[in-house]
């Protein structure tokens, strides 16, 4: 199936080609996970940035078992600091 | 060492000038800064007197690691009666001027009374005058700064001043030194212009020494490489601050039109992205970036205005470069006041800096002001027959710098969002705590932000705590309390030693300790350190209660306690603050009216 993600911001640079704006589609596995696309386009696990999708954060408990729709909307925002 | 042992104090009324030796207890006891500042103010000054009131005391302080080899060890603080809030203001500020002060000698500068007429003080070392400034009242800043320079012909002289606005007391004027850095919020420029003190111009060759000079700089070179490895810090020499507006976006808390909506359909068009986009006359926004003194970071934007943009197509005098977009201002004349016009923000932000204001209170005051025009409360008659619509780029570039000039209905404006709504019937439409406006983050979506605001001591700010970790893992108040008040101590202290927060995107509090230790006497552990931040911030709040604030001022206003997000992360959801509250009272060491139990003071030593 095929997803489409939004990398926020600074997390632009994770963003594989080709890519139109800040948002990629990628082909998965149906049943793929939001753990797996994190691993997928290599974002820094250990940074605390959020999974959203529909609007809603994904817990990072619930990576694992949190399994990704072609409708869905996701997003990847960077960890939030201040400014 | 760190300290210089010296402070400098200032009778204005009388033109008294002495130094005088530091309080070395109290600088084991409070480090510098903030906390040496906060003391100083407590034991000088009646708090209950009013913020422009002779009575009150401006302070100047740097901190042990101003002027040092440590990273970003410009910084100093004014620390005053807030001329905004009514409550104790500590505003710091990065560039070259703290550095210089420390040069000078001089851990403090204290500035009591007020000048018989307008003044500004020179500071040569122990060569200390308070000179008339007759000719550069009435001036703006950067003509200010051009004025001493070159009538003491001296280029590397540091300034700091204010503009016609802390001249004609507006509420949130600030005091801006090196053309564009700023002590920003709280009103602590109206202070000094209730003081009749145009500027401090300054030159020191004194130097800076440290107790350990070998293990200071062995410490050194590691915390500086530890911030050139960091990604975050990376992102932030890349980007800037304005990197969070996209953040905020996505996540649903950027506050747009006065805190009606939390995001803004005009992000894309004031994002960094935008800052760097050639258009098609080859006008890039972004110019190049900036670091203060002794800065491994260089967050700072330099911009320019295309030249063919109404605000300045006939004013070749705003050509030239200057401070750009961080994300505070572009959240303030953004999405809070509707406009996604990227020069009109630039040039709005100019004006703050000329004429020293503060633009995140400004930008919260217009936003109000625009609501209320909306709403039918006010109209043409009263904005000099501009329209305020929300979105309307033309009324704030206007408004900035009718309200920096002290004009027509600027100097409405000038009263701060809190003043300006009740003078109009609609206190409920004022966006802010202790009378300060609010920053770019909306707590509803940020509960633990919102439990900051409402309790931070100088009113409404972001720069007091950091509880965006927890924020971000849910949307709701559980858990936020304790965070949310050891953030605050932690930050009480950096804020006490000279060097800028950001570094905490590549420093933990153990970097900050080792630098501390080996620049100080004294041995400086992390639970001490942990226990001085607890010691300012408690003083802090004994400051407010003697000057009459009580847990009623620990409020958010009705619109983020009654009114649910519309979209984002936290849809639905108001601000969680009365179940958050009574929780931080108590891991505070608060009674139930938010007043330090005795316990509490005999165990800080208060």
């Amino acid at each position: 199936m095929q997803i489409s993600v939004k990398l926020v911001g600074t997390f632009a640079k994770y963003l594989p080609s080709p890519n139109q704006g800040n948002t990629v589609d990628l082909d998965v596995d149906s049943g793929t996970t939001a753990a797996q696309l994190v691993s997928i386009l290599g974002l820094p696990e250990h940074q605390p940035f959020i999974v959203s999708v529909n609007d809603g954060i994904v817990p990072r408990s619930d990576r694992d078992s949190t399994v990704l729709q072609s409708t869905d909307s996701i997003k990847i925002i960077p960890p939030l600091k201040g400014g | 060492m760190g300290w210089q042992r010296k402070i400098l104090r200032v009778n204005l009324t009388d033109g008294h000038i002495q130094s005088e030796p530091l309080n070395m207890d109290w600088a084991q006891q409070y480090l510098g800064e903030r906390g040496l500042g906060t003391k100083y103010l407590y034991e000088n000054m009646d708090p209950s007197v009013d913020a422009l009131d002779p009575g009150n005391v401006l302070i100047f302080a740097t901190g042990p690691l101003t002027g040092t080899m440590a990273s970003t060890s410009g910084r100093y603080a004014v620390i005053t009666k807030g001329a905004l809030t009514d409550a104790i203001a500590c505003s710091n500020s990065g560039g070259k001027f703290g550095a210089e002060l420390k040069f000078a000698g001089y851990d403090l500068l204290i500035l009591e009374g007020r000048a018989p007429q307008p003044s500004y003080l020179q500071i040569y070392d122990d060569d200390v005058k308070i000179v008339s400034a007759e000719p550069i009242w009435g001036k703006t800043v950067w003509e200010t700064e051009a004025w001493l320079k070159s009538h003491h012909q001296d280029p590397l002289m540091k300034v700091a001043s204010i503009g016609v606005a802390g001249e004609n007391l507006v509420r949130y004027a600030c005091v801006i030194n090196d053309l564009h850095r700023a002590a920003g919020r709280s009103g602590v420029g109206a202070v000094m212009g209730s003081k009749n003190l145009k500027a401090i111009a300054v030159r020191g060759t004194v130097g800076v020494t440290v107790d350990n000079p070998k293990r200071f700089m062995e410490v050194v070179k590691e915390t500086k490489a530890k911030l050139a490895q960091s990604d975050d810090v990376q992102e932030l020499t890349d980007y800037g601050t304005n990197a969070m507006i996209d953040m905020m976006q996505e996540f649903g808390g950027l506050p747009t039109r006065n805190f009606q909506e939390v995001q803004f359909e005009g992000v894309d068009n004031i994002n960094p992205s935008a800052m760097t986009r050639e258009r098609p006359n080859g006008h890039v926004n972004l110019l190049t970036n900036k670091a203060c003194f002794g800065c491994t970071i260089a967050c700072g934007r330099i911009s320019h205005i295309d030249k063919d943009h109404f605000t300045i197509s006939n004013r070749p005098e705003y050509w030239h470069a200057s401070g750009g977009l961080e994300y505070e201002t572009a959240f303030a004349f953004g999405p809070d006041c509707g406009v996604d016009d990227i020069d009109a923000l630039t040039f709005a932000g100019f004006m703050m800096n000329e004429h020293g204001m503060d633009p995140i209170s400004f930008g919260g005051t217009l936003a109000a002001a625009m609501e209320l025009y909306e709403l039918g409360v006010i109209t043409d008659e009263d904005t000099d027959g501009i329209p305020l619509n929300f979105g309307n780029a033309e009324a704030l570039t206007i408004m900035a710098e009718k309200t920096g000039k002290y004009e027509g209905f600027g100097k409405i404006l000038g009263l701060g969002s809190k003043r300006l709504c009740e003078k109009y019937g609609h206190p409920e439409l004022s966006m802010t705590v202790k009378g300060q406006e609010f920053a770019g983050y909306d707590s509803r979506a940020l509960q633990g932000m919102g439990l900051g605001y409402a309790t931070s001591s100088r009113g409404a700010c972001h720069m007091k705590h950091d509880v965006f970790g927890p924020d971000m893992e849910d949307q709701t108040g559980a858990g936020k309390a304790l965070p949310c008040k050891k953030s605050q101590d932690k930050i009480s202290i950096i804020d006490s030693t000279g060097l800028c927060w950001f570094t905490l995107s590549g420093w933990k509090i153990t970097d900050f300790q080792a630098q501390i230790d080996a620049a100080c006497e004294g041995d400086w552990n992390v639970p001490r350190l942990y226990e001085t931040g607890e010691r300012i911030w408690n003083l802090e709040r004994q400051f407010n209660l003697k000057a009459g604030l009580t847990k009623a001022d620990d409020s958010l206003p009705p619109r983020l306690l009654n009114d649910p997000a519309k979209s984002g992360v936290a849809k639905g959801k108001v601000n969680e603050l009365g179940k958050m509250l009574p929780e931080y009272y108590e891991v505070r060491g608060w009674n139930e009216e938010g007043v330090p139990t005795d316990q509490t003071l005999e165990r800080l030593g208060l």
